[in-house]
């Protein structure tokens, strides 16, 4: 049976909290005290705490990965102890993300959630695309890219019946019915649309794990390159060229426009990664296919964040200013689709 | 008519404000959300001022013409969707290409005028617009 959902929105609530959070963690050391516990992001979705586990011997560095409140039993959102597990899996294939130290169970009186650990390295796009101690990183990271990517798609996961399934078709169909819910008609998403059905690309014969997010703000960055892939709810089995082409998607390059990879490499680097940990190499078709419905489902994405804010559940200034961003892919999508030949 | 200073000028003087003055006086979440504020009425006053200015190309003549309706923008833009979305109207049509190539560089030059894609279009359609004239009115 399901304990009630635990409300941790108010400050009042932090010791409590601290209380609970102490008994998981003693699960794993025991006698271990929870330190400098402190609130990191609070989303729709979930939540994000930061603390220290500390041991007679040891300082660890921690994430609480916790789903909101009113949240637990959202369908359509990927539950985080799946995720856990995903990313626990990940790591048994070789793929470089943050070590899943504890899933939360009913009894620990704190929802739904996991506890992770905290990896030293930037996220930021402008710090990675610009940033000095960077410079050899953004050498080797699309090919870094490319290796860790082959790596996800062969990841065995045929036992995760969370995972949905869906085709090339399935995703043009989901999203544009998406868009139309949004009763916001766009002539260029309009032609985008009628571009994919008509360019859609077979189904691979074997659906393969997806990430489905990987782009800047879930790549993790040190020095030497691509030191962790972070967020994995949006991962489903698909055509894995789908990632290839979302991390080619403009609005990632941040000004960069000439290096297609996150603004920081080629497609040929990317691929030359993939082909060397697959033996695979990836059909540039293929991948502009997905880059161009990348950047159509951006696009719709913003539209979402607008719809939010008209509907008055976000009216922040944060919230308009993305829905406004729509229009940078209709620029994006124009420029590929009906290119300017004099 | 209102009063000088206009509009677009005491938006700017409100962004200044926002940017010069108040931003440096707050912590980092604080100065991240004023610069998003100080975006937004940057995206108002880019309206303002596109709206103002001559030579504008007129939308709702060229949907008037494209979907052969009179009505409203937000009807007409259905309409046009309709006509994209079954087939009958394609960017082969260079009536259909200019519009949206219009229409999104005048939406994006208010919203995000700095937008990599938004400079590199502007360039081609500059270019393209000097090799080929347009052959229709109202462009």
């Amino acid at each position: 049976m399901a304990d009630p959902a635990p409300d941790l929105q108010g400050p009042a609530n932090g010791g409590d909290m601290a209380e609970k959070l102490t008994r998981v963690v003693q699960r794993l050391h025991p006698g271990a005290r929870v330190e400098n516990l402190s609130r990191l992001t609070g989303g729709a979705n979930q939540q994000m705490w930061s603390l220290d586990v500390v041991t007679d011997t040891d300082r660890l560095p921690m994430i609480l990965r916790q789903a909101s409140s009113w949240n637990q039993d959202a369908e359509n959102v990927m539950q985080l102890e799946n995720e856990a597990r995903l990313v626990m899996r990940a790591g048994e294939g070789g793929v470089p993300v943050p070590r899943v130290h504890e899933i939360l169970q009913p009894g620990d009186g704190l929802g739904n959630g996991y506890l992770m650990a905290r990896v030293e390295g930037e996220t930021l796009p402008p710090k990675i695309l610009k940033g000095e101690q960077y410079v050899a990183a953004r050498d080797v990271l699309a090919r870094q890219c490319g290796e860790v990517l082959a790596d996800i798609h062969r990841l065995p996961v045929d036992d995760f019946t969370f995972l949905n399934s869906l085709t090339p078709g399935d995703m043009v169909e989901s999203l544009y019915q998406e868009y139309q819910g949004y009763g916001e008609p766009r002539p260029v998403f309009e032609l985008a649309f009628r571009w994919l059905r008509d360019n859609l690309p077979e189904t691979p014969k074997t659906l393969t794990l997806v990430h489905g997010d990987f782009r800047h703000g879930n790549l993790m960055v040190n020095e030497s390159g691509l030191a962790s892939v972070l967020d994995w709810e949006l991962a489903f089995l698909g055509d894995p060229m789908a990632d290839l082409g979302w991390l080619c998607v403009n609005s990632w390059r941040f000004g960069n426009i000439d290096r297609p990879v996150g603004g920081f490499g080629t497609r040929e680097q990317l691929f030359d990664g993939y082909e060397a940990a697959s033996g695979q190499r990836p059909d540039p078709k293929r991948v502009r296919f997905w880059e161009i419905l990348g950047t159509l489902r951006w696009g719709i994405m913003c539209q979402s964040m607008a719809a939010s804010f008209v509907a008055g559940h976000d009216t922040s200034p944060e919230r308009g200013a993305i829905g406004r961003r729509a229009s940078e892919t209709e620029v994006d999508l124009l420029r590929e689709l009906v290119p300017l030949n004099p | 008519m209102q009063d000088l200073p206009d509009n677009t000028a005491l938006l700017a003087s409100v962004e200044a404000f926002l940017k010069d003055e108040v931003m440096p006086q707050l912590d980092a979440a604080g100065a991240f959300r004023a610069r998003v504020s100080t975006n937004v009425l940057g995206i108002v006053r880019r309206h303002l001022e596109q709206a103002g200015r001559d030579g504008v190309h007129d939308e709702r003549e060229l949907l008037t013409q494209l979907t052969g309706k009179k009505g409203t923008l937000a009807g007409q833009t259905a309409e046009l969707c309709q006509l994209i979305a079954s087939g009958n109207l394609t960017p082969d049509d260079p009536r259909l290409r200019d519009y949206l190539w219009l229409t999104t560089l005048a939406k994006v030059g208010v919203d995000q005028p700095k937008y990599s894609g938004y400079r590199r279009a502007r360039e081609e359609w500059a270019e393209f617009r000097e090799a080929t004239p347009p052959q229709h009115p109202h462009l």
